[in-house]
């Protein structure tokens, strides 16, 4: 059936097959809910750098482990390696937490020691990012402070860094274009931030169970 | 320094920029000389500074020998280790458009050149362009630009403080736009920039403007907390180290703050937090009519020449295949004002 619907519609994209579709929408469902006790899938290379005097890596190897192994086999699936490296040449009108190289390897940077200074203000989006991970800003005329109470630093670089890539590499993944993107970078980067929010939905209900 | 040395406008046609070249030729205390090829003479007024110092229209060119020319082009040496010039020469600029000549360019000794760092703009004002090139050519140690594998990483924010004129602003920023900073932060407490009424400019802006290579001009106070670990305060009456032998490549922990010294009001440098610096520009002459423009484009200047260039130039960037990358836009998209490239080169 599905090589006759192929046959019918040579041209479709494979991303807009309902099979697809289904899969990509029951990943996310799934993930936000389940949590898999079958946890004998591969597991990607998690590579520890040192970071830089005045900075620090939010998230160690156990704090990505626990994760992971919270979200299944599933999440992790094609993953190759995760990577905490340090910040070196990286742009510096914007501060970059993670990155995902097609396929399947991500790089969690490392941040400075709390709280973050910034000069000027931030995007409003930032800001909303940062305040739905828990971050305390006060912003001044020419300065922005950002505090990190708690553990708040560490959830921020698991969902806004380490899950939102996991986002974009799972988009990527199921479409079976591995290589190639599949997608409008914004819808893309839309779909990866719904994933990022749909694991801390899932996270926190894990914590504090009703 | 070579004290015989003069400079020469060659074919400098606005007015404005032939008064600033005779102050960058007094911060020298050298003279200054124009090749009046593009009527010059005829825009000239006296009030500007009294008869227009020229050369006489039959003066063999030979007699200028030896000759120095500014001008980015291939073969010139960059100006910061370039030898001194021998005592007698004439250090020529070149019109603001065209550059100098080709009877003079083909006569030259040396050509030097101005290492810029940016797309969109890449030249500097005539009247900077001389006094960075004066500067590195009569008053400071040689000292070459040197390569770094991420020079950039190395690369301070920039405050300008206090500008008391448009055009002297106008031009400093240009000159910060072409040393390849992409944003810059204006204290305009004398509502200069921000404050004047610029409907015409914008509106011959919109069409010219480039966002690719676009510069940001953020507002921003030389007061309260900055949020840099370290500030260096630069200018010619500064009191502070040789402007040589203070690190300017801090990168972005580094605030380069340079205020104009004639609209300054007593600033307390101490408030704005970090460790505080302060650099000075050795001139040879003591007394000389300041502008901010060839004082500014001067501390710049050696923050690019420090700053360095990479390593390996010319490599075409490596090709990082397909990434998604999750970050946090510093500054906000709509803050600041953007200027285009097209407009910078009108300063």
């Amino acid at each position: 059936m599905l090589a006759a619907r192929r046959a019918g519609a040579p041209h479709r994209s494979r991303g807009d097959e309902p099979l697809a579709a289904h899969r990509q929408q029951r990943l996310i469902s799934d993930l936000g809910v389940e949590l898999r006790e079958d946890d004998d899938g591969r597991w990607p290379r998690i590579r520890v750098g040192r970071s830089r005097p005045g900075f620090l890596h939010p998230i160690g190897r156990g704090e990505i482990v626990e994760v992971l192994t919270f979200f299944g086999p599933l999440a992790r699936y094609g993953l190759r390696s995760i990577e905490l490296r340090q910040s070196v040449g990286e742009e510096s009108g914007s501060l970059t937490l993670s990155r995902l190289l097609v396929p399947g390897r991500i790089v969690l940077y490392e941040q400075t020691q709390p709280p973050w200074l910034f000069r000027g203000e931030l995007s409003q989006e930032s800001k909303a990012r940062l305040e739905r991970a828990g971050a305390a800003i006060e912003s001044e005329p020419a300065l922005t402070r950002v505090e990190w109470p708690g553990r708040s630093l560490a959830d921020f670089m698991l969902f806004d860094g380490l899950m939102h890539e996991i986002g974009h590499h799972l988009i990527q993944h199921h479409k079976g274009k591995r290589l190639a993107r599949v997608m409008r970078t914004s819808d893309h980067e839309r779909r990866a931030e719904q994933f990022a929010v749909a694991c801390r939905r899932a996270w926190v209900r894990r914590e504090t169970p009703a | 320094m070579t004290v015989n040395t003069r400079l020469l406008g060659d074919g400098v046609e606005n007015p404005a920029n032939a008064r600033a070249l005779l102050d960058a030729a007094a911060m020298f205390g050298i003279e200054c000389h124009f090749r009046d090829t593009r009527g010059l003479e005829a825009q000239w007024d006296s009030r500007r500074g009294g008869r227009l110092p020229l050369v006489e229209p039959h003066t063999s060119i030979a007699s200028l020998v030896p000759l120095v020319a500014v001008e980015n082009m291939t073969g010139a040496v960059p100006v910061y280790d370039a030898p001194r010039p021998r005592d007698g020469a004439t250090i020529v600029v070149g019109n603001e458009r065209l550059g100098i000549r080709g009877d003079l360019l083909r006569l030259a000794d040396q050509c030097v050149e101005i290492p810029t760092a940016s797309r969109g703009v890449n030249t500097l004002n005539v009247a900077s362009a001389a006094a960075v090139a004066l500067f590195y050519l009569l008053a400071a140690a040689r000292r070459p630009m040197r390569q770094w594998p991420q020079p950039e990483r190395r690369r301070p924010a920039v405050l300008l403080v206090a500008p008391t004129d448009h055009v002297e602003a106008g031009s400093a920023i240009r000159t910060a736009a072409a040393f390849g900073w992409r944003s810059v932060g204006l204290d305009d407490r004398h509502a200069v920039w921000f404050g004047v009424s610029r409907a015409a400019r914008t509106e011959g802006r919109a069409a010219a403007r480039s966002h690719r290579n676009a510069t940001r001009i953020l507002p921003m106070q030389a007061q309260g907390l900055l949020g840099f670990k370290r500030i260096v305060v630069a200018g010619a009456g500064i009191d502070g180290r040789r402007i040589s032998d203070v690190d300017l490549a801090g990168g972005r922990d580094t605030l380069l703050v340079v205020p104009d010294e004639e609209g300054m009001a007593e600033v307390d440098w101490g408030s704005l937090g970090g460790r505080l610096d302060f650099a000075r520009i050795e001139l040879p002459a003591t007394t000389f009519p300041y502008r901010y423009r060839l004082v500014a484009s001067i501390v710049l200047a050696e923050a690019s020449r420090q700053i360095g260039r990479p390593a390996v130039a010319g490599r075409p960037a490596r090709r990082r295949g397909l990434t998604y990358e999750s970050a946090l836009e510093v500054a906000a998209a709509g803050g600041g004002e953007l200027v285009g490239p097209a407009e910078l080169r009108d300063y």
